[in-house]
């Protein structure tokens, strides 16, 4: 078979799966990929806690997209409410400098479980979890702009046009189960993320590494049901089968004056692929096979408990955090489920009302998410599961908002880069509360950590070491975590 | 390449701390992962002279920074050289005649012991001869002509008419405009337009149908503006500059700048001379002896080009230019945009004025009168302002903004504010007009004394050092050109650049697009990486044939199209890409010494051309404004605002050449996205070839794939004729350019007897489907029609858009119960019995069937609304009000299918839903009495009806569209195989 490659070392199927299981075992992909770096970056040879590399098989990455309010939900801040109405000095964007109202938080925070972790009470059914959860509070990122920094937790960069973390994670290790995609993303039903589809792409490296969107309602993934007006939407199934056999033949008579073509087989392979997904897709979509016990605990089966008029309800987001299980289960490597899609109050965006956005979103998550901690947990699944919860960016101390026009219940927060939570939860995650913002949840201050920090965590806890995670495209041996120096958080590391 | 700098960039030292420095642990072989050298381990004095040196703080002697040391460290890689006369081998067993690609192929093969396989079959040697010259396929008379007389002097006539051909230049632009990764968008958060990109496009097409030497055609791109007269329409060309990505909100706005100056230097530097100096970006090259001074040297030929700019249609913009504009033509478009700017702010304020203090005062109700009062002189002031600024200062000064007076406005009214204010913004304001003028894409220079380039410190805009020059990589072997002599101007500087790719003695421009060319027809170029000719990238297979290629090249006058007749005129292209050599695929298995041709699977733009070519569809016409093929609404949800930057498909979207679809950096179509076109952020010379199911279910049961499969069989039954062999022959003909054997014949004529059995009698079904999201960008909707936003059956059919509302940030959502609906067309009437079986999708929140639809856009009638989501079964009467009439409680919910029974006579509808055994549902005292028709509306997701019979003032009235005949179905499932099959797919 001849060797079409993109660019030097493109690997085959097989070599990927080689390379992730020596890559899995710890062992230098750098020789076999062809870098020769003089030497490894330092952080390849720090000493990590050894039991957690690795520990992790597949990953959940629940986005909350448009960006969370760390200070009213995980970053309790006293002094944030006791300064409340006062006026600072905040920089809004870089160099713009501004005299800006506090704006306390209206929850009440509480501390849980042996961890003693804060949680306030916008969270109700997820923070009796607080003891799973390992919350970094002392991330920050490289933009303020939405577009640019969801691309930036999703791919390392702020421009589109290079491969996401599920990706990279497909890349390196590879599919365990052949009929449905290694990535898979799902949408909010409002809506997806601002700059759309780069943020499950797979920018250079090859297509099959490319999240493919998981749809819960109509057909589950693209073209698996005939389009209306292409005549296999009206052919019996034997007449589909037919067409099939047809096809077989035609391909085989190709194939028989060309016996080496490898590339020919396999594409005739992807057609038998594609029918035994159409069935495979459905059967992980079919929440019917789960129990009314198990509904209930994802918050799918009661009506919308929600006040606001906006606000979805749990079951939207409960039905994805099921499905993201059900494909757990079947081996799927990463799925990564947007909460929050299309602008302002249709995402974690609370410009215009950040109590107001809390009222509408968390409902919505707290009780799917709450289950699916606990549904991993008793499946025994989160023993090799990832959970990772965040946004693209924090928000404010200040009210962005106000002033003497304004009414109360609209007082917003503006986007924050310099400091925001996230959490991780599952195999080979140390719980435990860790790094600190300062003392109004603006800026990390203590352990900080870039975004590439955590993508390295991710990696390390799915058995792939960062630096070595490479693909050589335009002279360059790129990286999810960029060409800066990136460490695994080794605070949340078990 | 080394510097302390770039050492401690690299983490290799800490300057006075041996103990923490990688370097000392590595030599001191303390580590087992590492050890350095990796060979042998150095002696104690001399692992005790580098912790002294290292302890002292690492000095490094400052005249060495720079290629000075890197030169003697990295071997400059053979492709900076330059290029020395070669001749072609004579002693080789090709004969002393032979072409003198073949001379080198065939010399490299004699020294491995491989013989040349045999030549290509006539057939399949035509049909890669107009796919790599046109990207299309030959009909089969064409196949046939050839292959009745395959002679040179037939092979080379036939050649000469591909080269000539308007398709050869769309062939070749697509190549180019991945290099270039051409878009017609800015990427980032809002992906704006890049208006008028289209005309670089076509600029390109047109340079390569008229041979353009390839200097030239550099040149005009670098600087078409300094130099119009190197090419037709060369300031267009100069759009080059403007394809990247661009942030109009970036983070560092200086950093912002350094990055498009470094996307501009990665797209000259790989596209044009195949060298990786982007890597030099941040320390020097790692592999190659370019320095991070080289970089910046590099950067300042072009470091005062204005940088890109929201477009605005303005004399002055740094971005568009209408060219050859005559004075008076400038003249008129001044008056028009004048006029309306005056016509359009007048209108919008007409419209919002009144409502926005209707708002104010709403607002202000409750506040002290003195606040209240100071609200409405800032007000007042909002209103001085342009349009454009009036609604950040509004927002600013929390008074209410545009947003909410939309709210507040009337449907219509509201239509039309949206109209106005999608135009203002998208437009850049109120004085932005295009008028008639041919506006471009184009490069301009700051004004004043250039701006000093500065090198920066690990590529940081806040961390300038020592200033840099114009100049190249002095490992290239070719002196810069001379420093530009003025220095209070950056005039000239980007042609003087231009003259140093394009001089005859740069050993890299040539090399590398002879290269793209070889790779453009052998699958492979001969340097492998045909971005990289550096050190990492893959040696080239046969050297002395690159050189000799590039200097016939420039011999040639740089033409392109001298070059492909070349290429394809050796033995080497014209052999048979069949492995029957096993002696041969064992030593080369990779085939790296062409010993046969490659196989080639047919690049994304070629499978859907082909596809329309063989359906007969293929609309020819040439360059134009890009068009939108449909977007299926399952991407288009993956929008943060559903079909920004898209629109419905024109009259022919989808049957022009996949060159002319639009490039949207954030929304790729899927067949493009699938069949691996790569995304347009850096240079790309290569593309991936993948194998998914995705593809396959894209080909199977995508709405493209079809649609061409239905054109294809219509197309075949007129011109075969009623007899299925017929049938079958002539659809081989059209799709795979060759006649069937018997086998294939028999199996084709089979097919259709067994499918045509298989759907004789079978019940049709009807089907509804939304089109797009529930929320859709405003001015997508205001392109569209109803069929862009409901999918109806057809036939008796047609789809009406309905009402839309709820303006959420641009976006807009149907009206629950004025929505998209499928109206039965002509037949109208006042009693209605309905019967039928409903079958809904996946996640359908209901689904209306509306009786005495009386008026498509008011959508007035009798709605029976059944409600999903809530299990609910609502009767309605529309008429300009609507009013609820009946609610009934107890459908299941998020049902699969139920049995739906109506009877609508005169003031009473009986509803039976599912099984009710209590009896049927009795609306009665009706008083939308109007005659009128069947309307149908689906929720959500889509909606089919089985076995559906409707009477309409006791007449039977067909719902189905006309049917095709089972023959017909048949031969449209053998043209869809057909379109399946490997062989369409692949080229030999």
């Amino acid at each position: 078979m001849d060797d079409l490659r993109t660019d030097r070392p493109s690997l085959s199927r097989r070599d990927l799966l080689t390379h992730g299981v020596r890559a899995a075992a710890g062992l230098s992909l750098l020789g076999a990929l062809g870098g020769a770096g003089a030497f490894a970056a330092p952080s390849a040879l720090r000493t990590l806690p050894a039991g957690s590399f690795g520990r992790a098989k597949r990953c959940i990455f629940l986005f909350m997209f448009g960006g969370p309010s760390q200070m009213d939900l995980f970053d309790y801040k006293p002094e944030l409410q006791a300064r409340d109405g006062q006026t600072v000095d905040i920089e809004r964007r870089v160099g713009d400098v501004r005299k800006s109202v506090i704006l306390g938080s209206k929850r009440s925070f509480r501390q849980f479980g042996e961890t003693g972790q804060w949680c306030s009470d916008a969270l109700p059914h997820l923070s009796a979890h607080m003891d799973r959860l390992a919350v970094i509070k002392s991330l920050h990122t490289d933009s303020f702009a939405h577009g640019s920094a969801v691309l930036k937790m999703n791919s390392g960069e702020i421009r589109q046009g290079f491969p996401c973390m599920g990706s990279w994670v497909s890349y390196g290790r590879g599919s365990e189960n052949d009929q449905l995609p290694g990535f898979v993303v799902m949408h909010d039903p409002r809506g997806g993320p601002i700059s759309g589809p780069a943020n499950w792409s797979s920018g250079f490296i090859p297509g099959e590494h490319q999240g493919t969107l998981l749809r819960a309602a109509g057909q589950p993934l693209l073209d698996l049901a005939p389009a209306a007006s292409n005549l296999r939407r009206q052919l019996p199934i034997e007449a589909r089968e037919e067409q099939l056999a047809l096809l077989r033949t035609l391909n085989e008579w190709h194939q028989a004056s060309r016996p080496a073509r490898t590339d020919l087989r396999a594409r005739q392979l992807s057609y038998e692929l594609a029918r035994a997904m159409q069935d495979s897709a459905r059967e992980a979509l079919d929440l019917e096979r789960e129990d009314e016990e198990t509904l209930r605990l994802y918050g799918i089966s009661e009506p919308s408990q929600a006040d606001h008029p906006m606000s979805l309800g749990s079951a939207p987001f409960g039905r994805q955090c099921l499905i993201a299980r059900r494909l757990m289960e079947r081996g799927v490597r990463f799925v990564q489920l947007y909460h929050g899609g299309g602008h302002q109050q249709q995402t974690w965006d609370a410009h215009h009302g950040v109590e107001e956005n809390l009222s509408i979103h968390c409902p919505e998550i707290d009780r799917p998410i709450a289950g699916l901690l606990s549904d991993l947990d008793r499946t025994g699944l989160l023993d090799e599961t990832l959970v990772v919860w965040g946004g693209e960016f924090g928000r404010q101390p200040v009210s962005q908002s106000g002033g003497e026009f304004q009414v109360a219940n609209a007082l917003g927060r503006d986007h924050n880069p310099k400091g925001f939570s996230m959490w991780l939860a599952g195999a080979g995650v140390a719980p435990g509360s860790y790094g600190e913002t300062d003392e109004l949840g603006s800026e990390a201050v203590v352990n900080r950590h870039p975004v590439r920090d955590l993508h390295a965590t991710v990696l390390h806890l799915m058995g792939l070491r960062h630096e070595q995670l490479t693909y050589r495209y335009g002279g360059l041996d790129r990286k999810l975590t960029g060409v800066r120096e990136a460490h695994p958080i080794e605070g949340v590391l078990a | 390449m080394v510097s302390t700098e770039s050492l401690v960039n690299d983490y290799v030292v800490l300057p006075g701390d041996a103990d923490q420095s990688l370097l000392i642990e590595a030599v001191r072989r303390s580590t087992k992962d590492l050890a350095m050298p990796p060979d042998y381990a150095l002696d104690r004095e001399e692992v005790s002279v580098l912790e002294r040196w290292v302890n002292d703080g690492a000095p490094w002697p400052t005249e060495s920074v720079g290629t000075k040391v890197g030169a003697a460290n990295i071997p400059t890689p053979r492709a900076f050289r330059p290029i020395e006369p070669v001749a072609p081998p004579s002693d080789t067993t090709a004969g002393a005649d032979a072409h003198p690609i073949d001379a080198f192929v065939t010399s490299a093969l004699d020294s491995a012991g491989l013989v040349p396989g045999p030549p290509a079959d006539p057939r399949e040697l035509v049909r890669r001869l107009y796919f790599d010259l046109t990207g299309l396929p030959p009909t089969i008379e064409a196949v046939e002509r050839f292959a009745a007389d395959p002679s040179d002097d037939a092979y080379a006539a036939l050649v000469n008419e591909l080269l000539a051909r308007p398709a050869h230049g769309e062939r070749m632009a697509r190549q180019w405009l991945d290099v270039v990764r051409y878009a017609e968008s800015n990427g980032f958060e809002r992906d704006g337009d890049k208006p008028h990109a289209w005309r670089y496009r076509d600029w390109v097409v047109g340079a390569f149908n008229e041979d353009l030497s390839y200097d030239a055609f550099l040149t005009a791109q670098l600087a078409g503006d300094e130099q119009p007269e190197v090419a037709r329409d060369a300031p267009i060309a100069t759009g080059f500059w403007r394809l990247g990505e661009w942030d109009d909100e970036p983070n560092d706005p200086q950093q912002a700048l350094f990055d498009e100056l470094d996307d501009s230097l990665r797209t000259i530097t790989e596209g044009m001379l195949g060298v990786t100096v982007g890597c030099a970006r941040c320390h020097d090259h790692r592999f190659d002896p370019i320095s991070q001074r080289d970089y910046f040297s590099f950067l300042d030929w072009f470091r005062n080009v204005e940088p890109y700019a929201e477009p605005q249609h303005e004399l002055g913009s740094p971005v568009l230019t209408p060219v050859g504009a005559t004075d008076e033509a400038i003249a008129d478009w001044r008056a028009d945009r004048a006029e309306q700017a005056e016509r359009r702010r007048a209108e919008f304020d007409a419209l919002l004025e009144p409502v926005h203090r209707r708002l104010l005062e709403e607002q202000l109700a409750g506040f002290d009168p003195a606040v209240a009062e100071r609200a409405r002189a800032r007000f007042e002031r909002a209103l001085e302002l342009p349009i454009e600024e009036r609604r950040g200062y509004l927002l600013e000064q929390r008074l209410p903004n545009i947003d909410r007076v939309l709210h507040a406005l009337t449907f219509l009214e509201r239509q039309r504010a949206w109209v106005t204010l999608a135009r203002i913004e998208e437009e850049g304001g109120l004085g932005d007009h295009e008028g008639d003028l041919r506006w471009a894409l184009t490069v301009r220079e700051r004004e004043g004394e250039p701006l000093p380039t500065h090198l920066l410190r690990r590529g940081l805009a806040s961390s300038p050092m020592e200033r840099t020059r114009a100049s190249t990589p002095g490992a290239i072997g070719l002196p810069a050109p001379a420093a530009p002599v003025d220095p209070s101007s950056s005039q000239g500087r980007r042609s003087l650049l231009a003259s140093w790719i394009t001089d005859h003695a740069n050993p890299l421009t040539p090399r590398v697009w002879v290269n793209r060319i070889w790779q453009q027809h052998f699958g492979v170029g001969l340097v492998a990486t045909p971005d990289d000719f550096g050190n990492t990238g893959t040696a080239a297979s046969h050297p002395e044939l690159l050189d000799w290629l590039a200097s016939r090249f420039v011999e040639d006058g740089w033409s392109t199209k001298q070059l492909h007749r070349l290429i394809v005129t050796s033995d080497a292209y014209r052999r048979s890409s069949r492995s029957i050599d096993g002696r041969a695929e064992e030593i080369d298995p990779a085939n790296s010494l062409l010993w046969r041709q490659r196989p080639r699977r047919l690049e994304a733009e070629m499978v859907s051309d082909s596809m329309l070519f063989a359906s007969g569809e293929l609309v020819t016409t040439l360059g134009g404004p890009s068009v939108h093929p449909r977007m299926p609404r399952e991407v288009l949800a993956g929008q943060s605002r559903p079909g920004r930057g898209w629109a419905p498909p024109e009259h022919d979207a989808e049957r022009r050449r996949a060159l002319y679809v639009r490039v949207q950096r954030g929304l790729i179509d899927p067949l493009s996205q699938l069949f691996d076109r790569p995304l347009p952020t850096l240079p790309s010379g290569t593309r991936s070839v993948t194998n998914t199911a995705p593809q396959a279910l894209h080909l199977l049961n995508g709405e493209f794939a079809g649609s061409r499969a239905y054109a294809l069989a219509e197309r075949v039954a007129r011109e075969a004729g009623p007899r299925v062999e017929d049938q079958v022959v002539r659809a081989f003909e059209l799709a795979l350019s060759r006649r069937p054997d018997n086998v294939e014949l028999e199996a084709g004529v089979d097919h259709l007897r067994r499918i045509a059995l298989e759907v004789e009698g079978q019940s049709r079904s009807l089907r509804f489907e939304p089109r797009v999201p529930e929320r859709i960008d405003n001015q997508y909707f205001e392109q569209a029609e109803g069929a862009d936003l409901l999918a109806a059956p057809g036939g008796p059919w047609r789809s009406a858009a309905g009402q839309w509302g709820e303006p959420y940030n641009g976006t807009l959502a149907a009206d629950r119960e004025r929505g998209p609906r499928a109206v039965l067309e002509g037949e109208l009437g006042s009693d209605f019995r309905f019967e039928g079986t409903l079958h809904f999708d996946r996640g359908t929140a209901g689904a209306d069937l509306i009786l005495r639809a009386t008026d498509q856009a008011a959508a007035g009638g009798v709605i029976v609304s059944l409600d999903l989501a809530h299990g609910r079964l609502i009767v309605l009467e529309q008429a300009t009000e609507t009013r609820m009439v009946a609610l009934f409680a107890g459908l299941p919910i998020a049902a699969d299918s139920l049995p739906v029974e109506l009877a609508l006579n005169g003031d009473r509808l009986t509803i039976v839903v599912g099984p009710q055994e209590a009896g049927p549902l009795v609306v009665e005292g009706l008083t939308q009495l109007q005659p009128g028709s069947f309307a149908v509306a689906t929720v959500k997701e889509g909606l089919e009806f089985s076995g559906a019979t409707l009477t309409i003032d006791g007449r039977s009235v067909d719902l189905l569209p006309p049917a095709l005949s089972s023959e017909r179905t048949a031969l449209e499932s053998l043209c869809l195989v057909l379109l399946n099959s490997n062989e369409f797919l692949w080229l030999d």
